[in-house]
């Protein structure tokens, strides 16, 4: 590499790495204030426990989003898989035993077998992905609604309650999986054929196409490994919290809403992270968020995700600070 | 060697709707040799190449390439058959670095188990750049981070993987400062030493005249002339394009420096670090200042600095008329002056929306009636008159911009704002990708804007271009100003050559 060369690289990642450790020296620094503000609460080890157990689900939701969307795709009923999914994986283990495998089955099949069919509608059918998902959000809600509904007459209850098989649910399983999950997920993304062809085709398809790669196959073959993802995720939570609760008219939307609130965090942190690290970084802003609003006993629900939406709005101006742009 | 046949291009059509892009087209290609294809914007030049490379498919009529038919579904196929190509507009994925991009389709033969290796593909990148004495670019990161210039040469590398036998040159070297033309042109003859062959297109003539061996003239889709290059005189090789006789004096033919004494913009100590440091210089009224200098000098980045968009400026910038200092684009705007950048598709145009839309933006405040409702009949009238002077050729102002030729993009880039009641406009290589004609009528139209007092700064990659229209040049050299040098007294090659160097 030529001399000027190299001193361009290099002053490139410089700058990057400097915006690196100043998100995350702020990071830590609202997190040190805010334990003195909550009493000495937030970094206290049962907290921090907590905290990195509610940290997986937003960031595993987040990472499977994450392949799914960065070809181009706005699918919004993975929530809808999610509890489809989820229900269909409690009713495996409670209603035939089958165990660990039958959780794994479930979950992780369900959200496979409704990814496929969302993205099919998208990406072979040429409906808009974002009507494809919604579509396919009402009906996978539906169905989950229909099944818990006929399973209640027998047992009593519309929830599928999932009362065996939660060690993958608990501390540090839950932490090693999202563990394993985002080692697997960075390498894939970024150094992996499928990863850097997935790029390529989000950012640029027309320049992809023109360098070989088959736009649609990679779309597909991206939206299968998000939907394994999302089935771990699927997977953790229904062993953390024992249920997902059928709901209907879209709000299996509110289900995914943190872990869009961590991609666009990590999206507005692009200049200086990857995608997997944007969403790690993006998910744990997130969850730290809440916790810290829970600790100062702001309401759940309105207040909270005002405050979530504000700071989401936030990092988007603090990380395009001075960025300027050419006015068209 | 040179008898022998690399591809044949045999009655190809091809249809756009109503528009004949390619018309019975027939071409013969001659192993080790370069043949340049000459035609007005719009003239089916680019169209012809990208079938050629699998990136369109011909409607009917045959190639032939090594003697076998050769009818390629993709830029992957033709590929395989040994042909590659450089675009016209640029295509790169910016947020993958310039290493990935180079291998993008072609990362087979890195992986390593599940992973890519990415310091072999920038190990191998770099011997591409080597093995054709390319000037490296840095390739470890994004390559939207990359100048055109950069971008450009990566491509050409790129485009060099496949090992090709038969390359496209497509309008490449405008984006080309004069150092790395240069750097081109040995590059030309060192491939076609191998028994290669390169179609060319390009719109500089001098150029064409020079380096290929052939040249093919395409008049509305139609091959009008085929013959060895030297057998041209250039205004018949004009004439030929254009259909009419062209004057050839289309620069200034006077040689004095001459402008109006007063000031219209003072620029004071401008510094961007490692980008333009410590630029001053007036530019007064009636006058084209040109700006000058090798790759990397700094021309550019100058030119968005004074526009407001590189960050951490410091300096001043100040219209004297107003005494306003520009310190963001608005500023500019505000102050009757305008900025052309030179990569006009990522910061000029609206590619997705029509001719007309992108024709009115600049001037939707003055078209704007009460309550700021425009006038269908004000707006149409406007897109409509820019649209002939400049002489766009496209089905109608509702012709989407993406599908332009790039001469033709350029034209509506800046037809919108030369139509405007202007006090001075900053051009960055106004002429990059546009024929003779426009840029004939681009040079009257600049002449006519400096006698009505407009004030011209004109950054420019061609010596020829800057020498030719500028009453003085300002000549960058490592991000210094180095020189300024006056049309009176200092206007030769090799002043202005000594300053860049």
């Amino acid at each position: 590499m030529s001399d000027k060369a190299k001193v361009l690289g290099a002053d490139q990642k410089r700058k990057r790495l400097q915006g690196q450790l100043i998100i995350v020296g702020v990071i830590i620094v609202i997190c040190v204030i805010c334990h003195f503000c909550t009493g000495g609460k937030l970094l206290s080890p049962v907290n921090l426990k907590v905290l990195s157990i509610q940290w997986t689900y937003p960031l595993l939701i987040g990472l499977g989003m994450m392949f799914i969307f960065s070809g181009g795709m706005v699918d919004l009923s993975i929530g809808a898989q999610a509890i489809l999914a989820g229900n269909i994986g409690a009713i495996f283990v409670e209603d035939f035993g089958l165990g660990y495998p039958g959780l794994i089955l479930g979950c992780i099949g369900g959200v496979i077998l409704c990814e496929m069919v969302s993205a099919s509608c998208s990406v072979f059918f040429g409906i808009p992905s974002w009507v494809a998902g919604l579509g396919s959000a009402l009906v996978f809600e539906a169905i989950a609604t229909i099944i818990c509904s006929a399973r209640s007459g027998a047992t009593g209850s519309a929830v599928v309650y999932l009362k065996n098989c939660r060690v993958l649910g608990t501390f540090p399983w839950i932490i090693l999986i999202a563990a394993i999950v985002f080692a697997v997920a960075y390498f894939l993304f970024n150094r992996s054929k499928l990863g850097l062809n997935l790029q390529a085709v989000g950012s640029a398809p027309e320049v992809s196409e023109a360098m070989g790669i088959n736009r649609r196959k990679t779309i597909i073959i991206a939206a299968l490994v998000g939907a394994v993802i999302v089935g771990i995720g699927t997977t953790t939570q229904l062993s953390y919290t024992g249920r997902y609760t059928a709901m209907s008219g879209m709000g299996s939307l509110a289900g995914i809403f943190k872990s869009l609130a961590a991609i666009l965090t990590g999206q507005s942190f692009g200049k200086y992270f990857s995608n997997p690290v944007g969403v790690l970084v993006g998910s744990f802003i997130v969850t730290v968020l809440f916790n810290i609003l829970t600790l100062f006993g702001v309401p759940s629900g309105t207040y909270q995700e005002m405050t979530l939406g504000a700071v989401v709005i936030l990092c988007g101006i603090l990380a395009s600070w001075k960025i300027k742009g050419v006015v068209k | 060697m040179a008898d022998q046949i690399m591809l044949k291009v045999e009655n190809v059509c091809k249809s756009f709707g109503p528009t004949k892009a390619s018309n019975n087209v027939n071409l013969v290609l001659k192993k080790g040799t370069v043949l340049g294809l000459a035609g007005e914007n719009g003239s089916g030049k680019s169209t012809l190449a990208s079938m050629i490379c699998g990136m369109q498919r011909k409607d009917s009529g045959k190639f032939y390439k090594d003697g076998k038919e050769f009818d390629p579904k993709n830029p992957g196929d033709a590929k395989k058959h040994g042909v590659a190509m450089v675009v016209q507009e640029l295509g790169v994925v910016g947020p993958l670095t310039g290493a990935i991009n180079m291998f993008l389709g072609e990362m087979e033969k890195y992986k390593k188990g599940p992973l890519v290796d990415l310091k072999a593909m920038q190990r191998d990148a770099y011997k591409q750049f080597d093995q054709w004495n390319l000037p490296h670019v840095p390739l470890d990161i994004p390559a939207g981070e990359l100048q055109i210039e950069q971008r450009k040469l990566m491509e050409l590398a790129r485009a060099l993987n496949s090992n090709p036998d038969f390359l496209v040159l497509d309008e490449i070297s405008q984006a080309l400062s004069q150092d790395n033309r240069d750097v081109l042109y040995k590059f030309i003859k060192k491939f076609k030493e191998g028994g290669r062959t390169i179609l060319m297109i390009t719109h500089d003539l001098e150029e064409m005249v020079e380096i290929c061996d052939e040249i093919a003239v395409l008049r509305d889709g139609e091959v009008v002339e085929t013959r060895a290059s030297s057998e041209y005189s250039m205004e018949e090789l004009k004439r030929l394009m254009i259909g009419r006789e062209v004057s050839g004096d289309y620069y200034r033919d006077d040689q004095e420096e001459s402008y109006q004494k007063e000031v219209i913009l003072e620029v004071k100590d401008l510094n961007v670090p490692g980008k333009c440091e410590h630029i001053s210089f007036e530019l007064h009224k009636g006058e084209i200042l040109g700006i000058c200098g090798l790759s990397d000098a700094g021309i550019h980045e100058l030119g968005s600095a004074m526009f407001g968009l590189e960050e951490g400026r410091t300096g001043s910038l100040v219209v004297k008329s107003s005494n306003t200092e520009l310190k963001k684009p608005g500023d500019m705007i505000r102050t009757r002056g305008a900025y052309l950048s030179k990569d006009r598709d990522a910061h000029g145009l609206m590619l997705d929306d029509s001719v007309g839309d992108n024709l009115i933006v600049p001037s939707v405040r003055e078209l704007s009636g009460a309550l700021a409702f425009l006038s269908p009949i004000k707006t149409r009238r406007l897109a409509q008159e820019a649209s002939e002077a400049f002489e766009v050729k496209a089905s109608g102002l509702g012709h989407i911009i993406r599908r332009l030729s790039g001469g033709n993009k350029q034209k509506v880039n800046l037809s919108r704002w030369l139509i405007q009641d202007l006090d001075y406009i900053i051009l960055d290589c106004p002429t990059r990708g546009v024929d003779i004609g426009v840029k004939a009528y681009i040079y009257s139209v600049l002449k006519e804007a400096k006698a009505k007092g407009l004030g011209i700064i004109m950054i420019s990659d061609e010596l020829a271009e800057a020498m030719g229209m500028s009453d003085r040049i300002l000549v960058m050299k490592e991000h210094r100003q180095e020189a300024i040098l006056s049309r009176t007294c200092d206007f030769t090659e090799e002043k202005i050559m000594e300053a860049m160097l």
